[in-house]
């Protein structure tokens, strides 16, 4: 243990002094236009206030519970640690989204095997890399006590007589209007990821010109316009899949259906975490809506609509899997 | 994201269905991923069709989904291979994962047959 906190605090301090010195001149110019790039602080304060947040946040609950007036002990410490990681995280937060809204050059990948490629495109790839580990920790989670379970469908295959337990397809699927919220929510995801790839590619078309049909013209009367209403259509459906999610769960814990059940704890945590994903995302695109408004998108800066496009069209594939392993089978 | 052709047995299709309709091919692909899911949907709703039926079209149409959003949307038939890589270097521990832990269970009611399940010692459960 001591020895973590030695290596975490090794990487956190020096980190955060590597990433304030200035970089070399020139040897990563792609010529994009803008003033020499600069090392970003954000990533590390974000990744140290998260783990404070975390540390703490066991005394966070007991705390704020003590002070709702429920009997149990508050716990200062943590609370004072996870409030402290929060305000941290906040701070990273707030100056990642400076930075980014003045702009900077695309740092290059010097060795392999990005060499030549966009670091922040690389490091959104090996974050995806670790998505799909927890995503397949809930899976398998699930497929192991799936196979454990006599569900309705085990009773149909005929490889068990009694059923002992309803999972939340059982609840959902019989009937289309349960199943719907599930449905549509697959629908807006995926015309989400239609309509952020639609912001990126009007935000790289230098030849891009108003439609010729009227009402479309009035919807995007320019390029710039053109690209922040295209992320506001994005955060509206990610917006409809959070109404409809919570919609869907309040029907299942009315059905009796909750986190106390073995079926009900694995559902919740995978689509939570889901759904979380899915919220994240939203409050990236709201500042990404106030950035098309005021400083535009355009082929030079287009890269953050494309790197946020992967993480986004990432929580589009993992509900790919989601919904038929949990609403559909 | 850049604009280029595609070539290749499905992306090829992909790209000559795009110029039949004189739209580009994430249109193209936003169309098979919304057929599909209601494909997707209503094999539920199809009575007769047997578990393991219904199963392979599931599994089937997640497959053809994940082609459509990773290979268009997400851009890797476009980018490097490298993205390639990077993008099926987890799903080697998933794959591990989902066999190791999802169909390791010693009480599975499904029967599952002894080549897809792993020959651990459970003796911890009753300990």
């Amino acid at each position: 243990m001591v020895m973590t906190f030695i290596y975490g605090a090794f990487y956190i301090i020096a980190g955060f002094f590597n990433s304030i010195r200035p970089e070399d001149h020139g040897h990563d110019d792609n010529g994009d236009g803008y003033g020499d790039h600069h090392g970003s602080a954000s990533p590390i304060l974000m990744a140290t206030g998260l783990l404070f947040f975390m540390m703490g946040f066991q005394g966070f609950v007991k705390t704020t519970k003590a002070m709702l007036g429920i009997d149990i002990a508050a716990d200062y410490v943590g609370f004072a640690i996870s409030c402290a990681g929060f305000i941290i995280l906040i701070i990273g937060i707030g100056n990642w989204w400076r930075e980014d809204l003045i702009g900077a050059k695309e740092q290059v990948a010097l060795g392999k095997p990005f060499g030549g490629q966009h670091i922040r495109k690389a490091g959104m790839w090996v974050f995806l890399i670790s998505e799909v580990m927890v995503f397949a920790s809930f899976f398998s989670a699930y497929l192991r006590m799936r196979t454990g379970w006599c569900t309705q469908w085990a009773v149909d295959a005929g490889r068990c007589k009694t059923v002992d337990t309803t999972t939340a397809s059982d609840l959902l699927r019989h009937d289309i209007m349960t199943l719907l919220p599930g449905a549509v929510n697959t629908f807006a995801l995926i015309i989400s990821s239609y309509t952020i790839v639609l912001a990126l590619k009007t935000a790289k078309d230098v030849d891009w010109k108003p439609s010729e049909t009227k009402w479309v013209r009035r919807l995007l009367p320019t390029r710039q316009k053109a690209v922040r209403n295209y992320l506001i259509a994005t955060v509206l459906l990610g917006s409809l899949f959070i109404i409809l999610k919570i919609i869907e769960w309040s029907h299942l814990v009315a059905e009796g259906f909750d986190i106390g059940t073995q079926a009900g704890s694995i559902f919740f945590i995978a689509t939570g975490a889901h759904g979380l994903h899915v919220f994240i995302g939203l409050l990236v695109m709201l500042f990404m809506i106030f950035k098309a408004d005021t400083v535009g998108y355009d082929e030079k800066n287009g890269h953050g609509i494309e790197y946020f496009g992967l993480y986004w069209h990432f929580v589009d594939l993992a509900w790919v899997a989601i919904f038929p392993a949990f609403y559909l089978y | 994201m850049s604009e280029h052709k595609y070539t290749g047995p499905v992306a090829g299709l992909f790209q000559k269905l795009a110029d039949k309709m004189g739209k580009d091919v994430y249109f193209v692909n936003f169309l098979i991923l919304m057929f599909f899911t209601f494909f997707e949907v209503a094999a539920v709703y199809v009575t007769g069709l047997s578990v393991n039926l219904v199963w392979a079209i599931l599994i089937g149409i997640g497959i053809i989904k994940i082609y459509g959003i990773a290979g268009f949307f997400m851009h890797l038939k476009g980018d490097p291979i490298i993205y390639t890589r990077t993008a099926i270097f987890p799903l080697l521990f998933a794959a591990l994962m989902l066999w190791g832990i999802g169909l390791s269970n010693p009480a599975s009611i499904m029967d599952l047959p002894n080549w897809c399940t792993p020959d651990w010692d459970y003796s911890y459960v009753t300990n």
